[in-house]
């Protein structure tokens, strides 16, 4: 009877001392994901009542060919998610989307904003809006060069990510630019980055990011 | 840890072999953290076991040896955006922040039975050694890790409650678990439910 006994304590010891092994496995790939702010508080005083957002999301790759492969999978959640939140910011008589071509014109799922191409009289902004997503595996270096075209030349300055100089591959980043200042300041005065491991299903990789970008906005009461 | 489990088995041991009447208790913890410790690890954690050895000094009294291992986790996901930054920039980043905490502590105990004119024996006592505590904090895919040894008191009260099993029977205990701050850990603070399988010979 002892033996039997002592069987039952040993199987339970080892039962209750196995399921109190350490938890790590309880987290979600989403758990992992972060939306990170960084602003120069004084742009915001006074604050944007306009905005310009280029409609692309520059890819920032390396030289090396070890990107990881982005067709613009995500894009029009990036695209789509920022414009709304700049739609409720400023109104959709104050945003404008610059589209990069005349053809294609750029179907965003707001259609009440006003569309610029090339070819048109630029509109009075305050604020100069672009997205970018980090296509890089090791992304040390910091100078990337996305196109502000209204500025009359693409790649002419470098790009909003001069205060943190390690991204994860697949982050997402969205910078405001002060267009008050006429090109004085070449840093952003808002930068926004959604950081995150790819789970290799767009639809959710797309949500996610769409959330990161919703909570730098929620995030950033400044901005308006 | 191999050590720490390894030196509690052997400190119960020695203090129970040389007696004749014995208490055994191996048990499974349901633990809830209190006050700081409380904040950090909100909830009931359900992942935790508990070795207890005590020898017979009389019919009531008895010394020995605990041992336990507690793991406490919460996940925290509607926390607000952490602050950092200067006077030239500010910022704010949010995530899901999951907190863990490694409870080990490692006691003598002294425990007084009292005498119910059956086999029950309802029981109080409190156990005094030390306590290993580590706490790790992951935010986003960054992880923070600390750990300590501090002082540890434990008043307990509970019951065996024989169930024809030659000695054997059911262990059913409430503990409170106080660890003294340590390093650069807040004092630690947990309330345990302990039920598992008691051994009188």
């Amino acid at each position: 009877m002892k033996k039997v006994i002592l069987k039952v304590i040993m199987v339970f010891t080892l039962t209750t001392m196995i399921y109190s092994c350490y938890p790590g496995g309880n987290n979600d790939i989403e758990d992992l994901d972060t939306a990170t702010t960084v602003y120069k508080p004084a742009d915001f005083s006074p604050a944007p009542k306009s905005a310009m957002m280029v409609w692309n999301v520059a890819q920032l790759r390396s030289e090396d060919h070890d990107d990881i492969p982005y067709h613009g999978e995500i894009d029009d959640e990036i695209l789509n998610t920022t414009l709304d939140n700049l739609v409720d910011l400023y109104g959709a008589e104050n945003v404008y989307i610059f589209s990069l071509t005349e053809t294609p014109i750029p179907e965003p799922n707001n259609s009440q904003v006003t569309i610029i191409t090339p070819n048109d009289f630029l509109p009075d902004f305050d604020a100069g809006i672009i997205a970018s997503i980090v296509l890089r595996q090791k992304t040390d270096v910091g100078w990337v060069w996305p196109p502000y075209p209204w500025w009359g030349c693409y790649y002419c300055w470098y790009t909003p990510v001069p205060y943190i100089v390690d991204y994860e591959v697949g982050s997402v980043l969205v910078s405001l630019m002060d267009h008050r200042k006429n090109g004085t300041d070449l840093e952003p005065s808002w930068l926004a980055v959604t950081r995150g491991i790819p789970s290799g299903s767009t639809s959710f990789d797309g949500d996610r990011t769409a959330s990161g970008i919703n909570q730098a906005f929620e995030q950033s009461p400044y901005l308006n | 840890m191999k050590k720490i489990y390894l030196t509690a088995l052997l400190l119960i041991g020695l203090i129970v072999s040389g007696n004749a009447q014995s208490y055994w208790a191996i048990n499974w913890d349901i633990s809830t953290g209190l006050g700081d410790t409380g904040n950090f690890v909100e909830g009931i954690n359900f992942r935790g076991v508990s070795i207890d050895g005590r020898g017979f000094v009389n019919e009531n009294l008895s010394i020995g040896g605990f041992f336990s291992w507690n793991t406490l986790y919460d996940k925290k996901s509607d926390m607000e955006p952490f602050e950092f930054g200067g006077d030239d920039y500010k910022g704010n980043i949010s995530g899901t922040q999951s907190n863990y905490l490694n409870v080990f502590p490692v006691l003598i105990t002294g425990h007084y039975f009292f005498d119910t004119g059956s086999d029950t024996r309802p029981y109080f006592g409190i156990g005094l050694g030390t306590v290993y505590t580590e706490q790790r904090t992951d935010f986003g895919m960054l992880s923070f890790y600390d750990d300590s040894w501090g002082f540890g008191a434990q008043p307990e009260f509970g019951v065996y409650l024989p169930l024809g099993l030659s000695g054997g029977g059911l262990n059913l205990a409430l503990r409170y678990l106080y660890g003294s701050s340590a390093g650069d850990l807040d004092s630690l603070s947990m309330l345990t439910f302990a039920i598992g399988f008691g051994f009188m010979n």
